[in-house]
């Protein structure tokens, strides 16, 4: 890939923090004091992977997987124990001043915002910080009302905004010196879902309007879904996956449903049953029957469960389809965070 | 799309390592940090307005506290009238220096003495993301004007002495230049030994003892002639810990009471390598810097 095409790159990157280690028995906690024995933490361990410019990539795995302290050393935060990062081509450690005028950090958890004075003080702060000019800061205001309506809470200050209004706050004043990268460390965390729901909008637009190449880290596992053309799973300090969303199901193995509404309830058909290729019930799986996993007869509908790397959708509705007229049909992917947890089960 | 448009521009100026516009130096960023500078201060006091109850009362407590300090002086200098050779009005200017040095000191530079919050809340990521040197976002987060009491107390108290000073013959108006420069001095030398101190936050993270044993102590202690205090105390408040070097060196040549004109060079000399070694420790810091969980 062309140099100037990659947005963010990451090779080798490994942090390691030193901690004491905990002293139990008799008088612990003095014995603690004057203890040197230390061992070492890797909070990330030779993670190495290239976002191109304009991607939306998802940063996920659990809590302590190493999510933040990679976003803190792609940000110049923290300088990597071993391994380098460039972004935009620039080296986080080495060109932290430079590095941040080109990129936007947003941290759910933690405002960035004045907090005792009115948010359009802030805002002017980062106008000047920046070297934004007065006409484009004027453009900057007007654009961000339409966006993410900062005009309702421009002159309240920061310590009065709900959450979501924080966040909105938040988020724009990290685009106002309009930066080609933007980190966002949990941007939904605490959100209600109409919150949620702007603040993903307003990022879909800016990824693929404005072509910002966007990295986020979250436990939302809608905000991947909606956003994310590409996932990269931390766990442990190691990228355990790095693709798309699809192909993450596929390899989890975990089943999609298959859900139809018959015109008139098919007699005999019960959940726990399995579903030959034929659409003949069978009490026993063979031959690649599929299991049917809930029947709901006031409504008509009998669900059938997948895997994807086996079959495809259109070969269990055409068996469906044996057992009666279809009226409705719709499916369901697995939940993603049971994906995720199969996966590092995996591990 | 102006994805395309962008990766269309990728010229010389994008290229990695190469210099990119608004990351300029020299004067011009020197200016340019200034202003800055004084945009974040005046956002610092406004913020610290909202606050206007605890503005005067901090204000008050500091002048009263201070007063205490110099009551305590004064009382010894009363029973005693003089201390180790020197009298009140002598001891009065040591107190002035080294009070306007760290009223100036604390009104510029609070919130290195809060600095211990940084490391424990994770603020300082916040810090680091911004185009400007941490030290320059990190000092212009707090102008605390209520600190200016200090510096009132130590020029009211040089009002009284001062002209005492003058008459009797132990200053002359051609010392009041230097007096000023050792204040400046002294407000650098706190400056220093506070940074010092915050910079051990990178890596020890609690600092809060150590700020007072490394700055309260001393500054204390150098309210008095550093005749009374034992040879190795005297070293240290000269040297690692330089307030001394502030307010003693200069005024006891001032006074007559020894030293060569080189007394008033010292504190020029003390600042110049105090600065280099603390911005060079906080420099390091911030590499080290460890931040915290999420």
């Amino acid at each position: 890939m062309k140099e100037s095409s990659i947005a963010i790159r990451a090779s080798g990157l490994k942090k390691s923090y030193l901690v004491p280690v905990r002293k139990t028995g008799f008088m612990a906690g003095l014995r603690q004091v004057f203890s040197q024995d230390k061992r070492e933490i890797r909070a990330v361990d030779n993670v190495s992977f290239e976002v191109p410019r304009g991607q939306f990539v998802g940063y996920i795995g659990p809590n302590g997987a190493g999510k933040s302290t990679t976003v803190k050393m792609l940000t110049g935060i923290l300088h990597p124990t071993s391994g380098s990062v460039t972004v935009n081509g620039i080296s986080p450690q080495r060109e932290r001043q430079m590095l941040s005028r080109e990129i936007g950090v947003v941290f759910g958890q933690r405002t960035q915002l004045w907090w005792d004075l009115p948010t359009v003080d802030s805002f002017d702060i980062l106008a000047a910080m920046y070297d934004v000019s007065p006409g484009d800061y004027r453009r900057f205001k007007e654009e961000f009302h339409d966006l993410l309506g900062i005009g309702e809470f421009l002159n309240t200050p920061v310590r009065r905004l709900s959450l979501g209004q924080r966040m909105r706050a938040d988020l724009a004043a990290a685009m106002l010196h309009r930066p080609e990268v933007l980190f966002l460390d949990e941007p939904t965390i605490g959100l209600d879902v109409v919150g949620k729901g702007k603040i993903r909008e307003f990022l879909k637009r800016i990824n693929e309007r404005e072509g910002v190449t966007i990295l986020l880290t979250t436990h939302d596992l809608r905000d991947i879904e909606e956003l994310c053309d590409r996932v990269l799973v931390i766990n442990h300090g190691n990228l355990v996956y790095d693709g798309d969303l699809a192909n993450l199901r596929d390899r989890a193995g975990l089943p999609t449903a298959l859900s139809v509404k018959y015109a008139v309830m098919p007699p005999g058909i019960r959940a726990g049953q399995y579903l030959a290729r034929n659409g003949q019930p069978s009490p026993t799986p063979r031959d690649g029957a599929w299991m049917v996993t809930r029947v709901d007869a006031p409504n008509r509908t009998v669900e059938v469960a997948f895997d994807r790397t086996r079959s495809t959708a259109p070969a269990v509705l055409m068996a469906m389809q044996e057992l009666g007229e279809v009226r409705d049909v719709s499916l369901t992917e697995p939940l993603i965070d049971d994906i995720i947890k199969r996966l590092l089960d995996d591990q | 799309m102006r994805a395309a448009r962008r990766n269309s521009e990728i010229g010389p100026e994008t290229r990695p390592g190469a210099a990119r516009p608004g990351h300029r130096a020299g004067p011009r960023r020197v200016l340019a940090a200034l202003k800055l500078y004084w945009i974040l201060a005046s956002a610092s006091v406004r913020a610290a307005m909202q606050y206007k109850f605890d503005f005067v009362t901090s204000s008050i407590i500091q002048a009263v506290t201070g007063a205490i300090d110099y009551y305590f002086v004064a009382v010894i200098l009363w029973k005693f009238k003089t201390i180790a050779g020197w009298d009140i009005y002598e001891v009065g200017l040591l107190f002035a220096v080294s009070k306007i040095g760290i009223g100036i000191y604390r009104v510029f530079s609070e919130e290195l003495e809060q600095f211990e919050r940084y490391m424990v809340t994770g603020d300082f990521d916040s810090v680091l993301v911004r185009p400007w040197p941490s030290l320059l976002v990190v000092l212009s987060r707090r102008v605390d004007l209520s600190r200016l009491s200090l510096a009132l107390q130590g020029m009211g108290v040089a009002a009284v002495c001062v002209p005492q000073l003058l008459r009797s013959g132990k200053l002359t108006w051609g010392d009041i230049g230097f007096l000023a420069l050792a204040c400046a001095c002294s407000a650098v030398l706190f400056f220093v030994v506070g940074l010092a101190a915050a910079s051990a936050a990178f890596w020890i993270t609690r600092i809060d003892e150590l700020q007072v044993f490394t700055q309260n102590a001393p500054a204390t202690a150098t309210l008095h002639p550093l005749e009374i205090y034992p040879g190795w105390l005297r070293v240290v408040l000269l040297t690692a810990l330089p307030f001394g070097v502030g307010n003693y060196v200069p005024v006891r040549y001032l006074l007559g009471k020894g030293g060569t004109w080189m007394n008033l060079v010292w504190p020029l000399i003390a600042c110049a390598v105090g600065l280099t070694v603390s911005l060079k420790l906080w420099h390091a810091g911030e590499a080290a810097y460890q931040s915290t969980g999420s």
